[in-house]
């Protein structure tokens, strides 16, 4: 799951300052699970917008806009309301935002910020985590639950560090019909 | 072989302190802060941006410690660079004549005074400590023959025997000594009964340690290290004596208890790593109370 947040309204007020009017698209993915997202979250952005002067041309949530193939063929329905719009407020992670931009030609402006959920560091000599005080040292939360398990020789065992190619798509899954999914709309992009 | 190694392996009670390097060029101020006492210890560890707080670069100091006929202990800490920078660093440091490396995951950057910077990790401690033994054996990290090999390094960790739990220290430190670290630096050790109990559990592993003395200088410092210090405990009645003490007599208070504690754990582990913070020229009138 993608963590994420409310932008400051300022600064969405501030992207699309020089738009009267826009169409929100939520989704109904992480941001739900999060509560960033939802029909409650909706409804405050709706009263944020009208208290700012502008005007909502319609809202629409889909339920992952991860999935580029359903949003495209959601947003279609909403095609008339999407075009009186001057903007898209898309309440989202990035790739829904960059999903609901590759299917229409108006500006996607994103109205969340993702948060990340942090990684793991050193040992740390606590029980408390090195970057926020009252949260658990996540390896000793680890190595507490894997003695419990009576598998720490496990644990003795070095980890290889990561392998940063793995970031990038494999050549050999960029033919899959998955990989055209995610990929192709990015690539008819003019 | 290096002095420390020479030092720690003739079975000698060994004395290492360190020094910070400046945020600056002002190098000069480092190298004074040792003057006083850079006979007094075998080797000095020289930081890597402490706290996560960017100074001169730990290989320059060193470098000049070692012009100066200072012997440094190289700290090296996985938060700034990936694998092919810390490799590089590596080979530069040992040709320019650095032996003892200390090998450290580093503070995270969001403790220091640019929260906002990338933290890299790309190894971790154990990968590191593991690397470094693989290009003393000739070879890169993946496995590519080097064209001289760093040999001679002398590697080593850290581990912070007052830690809760204890437990975990002990398991990491035990990952560190297969991964290849040869010696042992600790956090400041206040409680000569965890200590003992530490050295205890460790001891069979036959590497040498030292334990880390930081000069207290002050009842408020011991309560900032016990809040803010990860693995740091002074024990209240170290607190009662500093604060029973004369604002006047606190530096020789400071100086005695430091002295009580070496002498305390001298019989425990293979040497002490000294860091007065500030307070260097105090250091001979410890090492003279330890009887060192």
């Amino acid at each position: 799951m993608i963590l994420s947040k409310a932008k400051p309204f300022e600064k969405v007020l501030e992207s699309i300052k020089d738009a009267g009017s826009v169409f929100i698209v939520g989704c109904g993915g992480c941001p739900l699970g999060c509560q960033s997202g939802g029909e409650a979250e909706m409804g405050r952005l709706k009263e944020s917008l009208a208290a700012g002067g502008k005007k909502v041309a319609g809202s629409v949530t889909i339920d992952f806009l991860c999935n580029k193939a359903l949003v495209g063929t959601r947003l279609k329905r909403r095609i008339d309301d999407i075009r009186g719009a001057d903007r898209i407020l898309v309440m989202s992670c990035g790739i829904g935002v960059q999903a609901v931009g590759n299917m229409v030609d108006k500006p996607a402006v994103p109205v969340l910020d993702t948060v990340s959920a942090g990684g793991l560091q050193g040992l740390w000599p606590s029980t408390e985590c090195e970057v926020e005080k009252d949260r658990d040292c996540g390896w000793a939360m680890i190595y507490t639950r894997v003695k419990e398990l009576g598998r720490l020789s496990g644990l003795k065992e070095p980890i290889p560090p990561r392998d940063h190619r793995k970031r990038d798509l494999p050549a050999e899954m960029r033919g899959t019909p998955m990989a055209a999914l995610e990929l192709e709309p990015e690539r008819r992009q003019p | 072989m290096s002095k420390l190694r020479e030092s720690i392996e003739s079975g000698k009670f060994t004395v290492t302190s360190e020094i910070g390097p400046v945020k600056g060029t002002n190098i000069h101020k480092s190298l004074e802060e040792i003057e006083p006492i850079k006979d007094r210890a075998v080797a000095f560890n020289v930081t890597d941006n402490q706290s996560s707080v960017m100074r001169i670069a730990s290989h320059a100091v060193c470098a000049l410690l070692h012009q100066k006929g200072i012997e440094p202990i190289y700290q090296l800490t996985c938060r700034d660079r990936n694998r092919l920078a810390l490799q590089a660093d590596l080979l530069g440091a040992y040709v320019m004549g650095l032996r003892n490396v200390l090998a450290l995951t580093g503070d995270h950057p969001t403790l220091g005074d640019h929260p906002e910077a990338l933290p890299v990790f790309d190894f971790d401690v154990i990968t590191l400590l593991q690397t470094i033994r693989r290009m003393m054996e000739g070879k890169d990290f993946n496995g590519n023959a080097l064209d001289g090999a760093p040999a001679e390094f002398y590697p080593g960790a850290v581990v912070a025997p007052d830690a809760d739990p204890q437990e975990l220290q002990i398991f990491k430190m035990e990952k560190k000594i297969d991964a290849g670290a040869m010696f042992f630096q600790t956090q400041a050790v206040y409680d000569l009964g965890k200590f003992e109990t530490f050295m205890n559990m460790v001891r069979g592993r036959k590497v040498p340690v030292l334990a880390g003395i930081i000069l207290l200088k002050s009842p408020a410092m011991a309560k900032f290290m016990n809040e803010n210090v990860a693995g740091v405990s002074v024990p209240d009645a170290l607190i009662k004596e500093m604060e029973a003490t004369d604002k006047k007599d606190r530096a020789k208070k400071s100086v005695e208890i430091a002295a009580r504690l070496i002498r305390g754990v001298k019989d425990l582990c293979q040497g002490v790593h000294i860091m007065a913070l500030g307070w260097e020229k105090h250091i001979p009138a410890v090492l003279a109370e330890a009887g060192l």
